[in-house]
């Protein structure tokens, strides 16, 4: 579904991607792992040129997505992204957070898309914040919100971009429940996290990075019981 | 001296004629002006290219002249050069709006460059278009760090329309100046001016206040 080659990205003198090839087919769960500053943020990031690589290609259903003249917001309308500070929109209640894109971009009449957008904010656990401020939400709700904004769009692919690494402790359950939850209903899901067990337990591809590079990648059982690199046995080892 | 207050009370309906003539250019310059500070601002915080050059450009000239410098060459300097005729109420208007644009483009500019990054990612990641993210997230919420630099703005330009004396519109300046010097009361004439003027920019400054409070 998504195929990567020969992927690098330099920002000025440093290159923080570095020859990246990797397959992800439909339904696939993939965990990105790895120490900050290996470049896996980055690396998802291209996959939805938020930041545009400077060679390698990237195919989304075969079609060449680095192409200049592919439309960009076709593919934002099948590949959704949940972001670590959640970017909820602060001037819009969650429940406008949620429709706006589909209002936009005419995706039903309002009733149906409210219908919608509730039914998503039931599937987080929400319903009851409909008209509440992002503000007045803690950070495992403004992600769940997040999330169900990012499925308004019915999205083939969701990106999450460390989606529980700027929450207290005590609200990381409740998001990867959710995310859990999608998994098991088969979504397509590209997730960079620093949480073990949810790459362990749900995921069906882990792919280690280290220094701009894919050291390591493979099924998780294989992978945290036998890492075959010694980076990626050191980096498991200070994490696990 | 005398304080005579008749003659600060006599001369009001005069004011009073050239009040109308400050409000009339102040509400049109400033809606020239916001216009153009939306439109330059918005350019400007875009990307590298002709619009934006074309934006700072402007933003350059205005903030590099003095305003007095500007309603001569609009009502003296151009109709000479372009053999047109311009009439003074739509020199004032139009050197006010050009002047508070250039000031209101950069508050316009600030106010989007401070929204997070995130927030036009997010947009864009939804499918949104540029026009759509910039129109439905990042101006709205630009718009309310804006607004207490652009109400500034505004209380800085209808000040700036007693400028507009030297090219002879008949604003609340011109008209007090022009009764002094058949009186020659300077100082009662003089303090009611300087009186009109703070209960308008008072009156202004408390709307504008009221506004602000409603969007928070």
């Amino acid at each position: 579904m998504i195929k990567v080659t020969g992927l690098s990205k330099s920002f000025g003198e440093l290159e923080v991607l570095k020859d990246i090839n990797v397959d992800i087919e439909e339904g696939e769960v993939v965990c990105v792992i790895g120490p900050s500053g290996s470049g896996k943020s980055t690396f998802l990031r291209c996959i939805n040129q938020l930041e545009k690589a400077n060679a390698g290609e990237i195919y989304y259903d075969g079609v060449p997505i680095t192409d200049k003249k592919y439309d960009l917001r076709k593919l934002h309308r099948e590949i959704g992204m949940v972001f670590q500070r959640f970017n909820l929109f602060p001037h819009k209640t969650v429940l406008q957070n949620i429709m706006l894109a589909p209002l936009k971009l005419k995706m039903g009449s309002r009733e149906e898309i409210k219908e919608q957008a509730l039914e998503l904010l039931d599937k987080v656990g929400l319903k009851s914040k409909a008209n509440e401020y992002p503000r007045n939400l803690s950070g495992g709700q403004q992600q769940r919100v997040a999330i169900a904004r990012a499925l308004a769009m019915k999205p083939r692919v969701l990106l999450f971009d460390e989606p529980t690494s700027a929450l207290d402790p005590e609200l990381v359950g409740e998001v990867l429940k959710v995310m859990k939850q999608l998994a098991d209903e088969g979504m397509t899901m590209i997730v960079v996290t620093h949480e073990m067990g949810f790459a362990r337990e749900v995921s069906d591809k882990v792919i280690f990075m280290e220094g701009g590079y894919v050291v390591e990648e493979g099924n998780p059982n294989d992978m945290f019981a036998n890492p075959k690199n010694e980076r990626t046995k050191e980096f498991l080892s200070r994490v696990l | 001296m005398r304080f005579d207050w008749s003659y600060s009370i006599k001369v009001i309906p005069t004011l009073m004629t050239g009040l109308k003539y400050t409000i009339l250019i102040s509400i049109l310059g400033i809606l020239l002006g916001f216009v153009l500070g939306m439109l330059t601002g918005l350019a400007r915080s875009g990307k590298k290219g002709i619009l934006n050059t074309i934006a700072s450009v402007y933003v350059g000239i205005i903030r590099g002249t003095p305003l007095m410098v500007q309603a001569l060459y609009i009502y003296f300097a151009i109709p000479m050069i372009l053999n047109i005729n311009i009439p003074v109420l739509v020199a004032g208007v139009l050197t006010i709006g050009l002047n508070s644009g250039a000031y209101m483009s950069e508050c316009v500019r600030g106010a989007i460059e401070s929204i997070d990054i995130g927030q036009r990612e997010a947009g864009t990641c939804l499918g949104l278009s540029k026009v759509q993210v910039m129109v439905s997230i990042i101006i709205p919420q630009a718009f309310k760090i804006m607004l207490p630099s652009l109400g500034n703005q505004f209380v800085i330009s209808v000040k700036d329309t007693s400028l507009l004396t030297t090219i002879g519109v008949a604003e609340l300046t011109r008209q007090a100046t022009q009764a002094v010097s058949k009186s020659f009361r300077t100082v009662e004439i003089y303090t009611s001016l300087a009186v009109v003027y703070l209960l308008l920019i008072t009156t202004l400054s408390f709307i504008l206040k009221k506004l602000e409070g409603r969007l928070k």
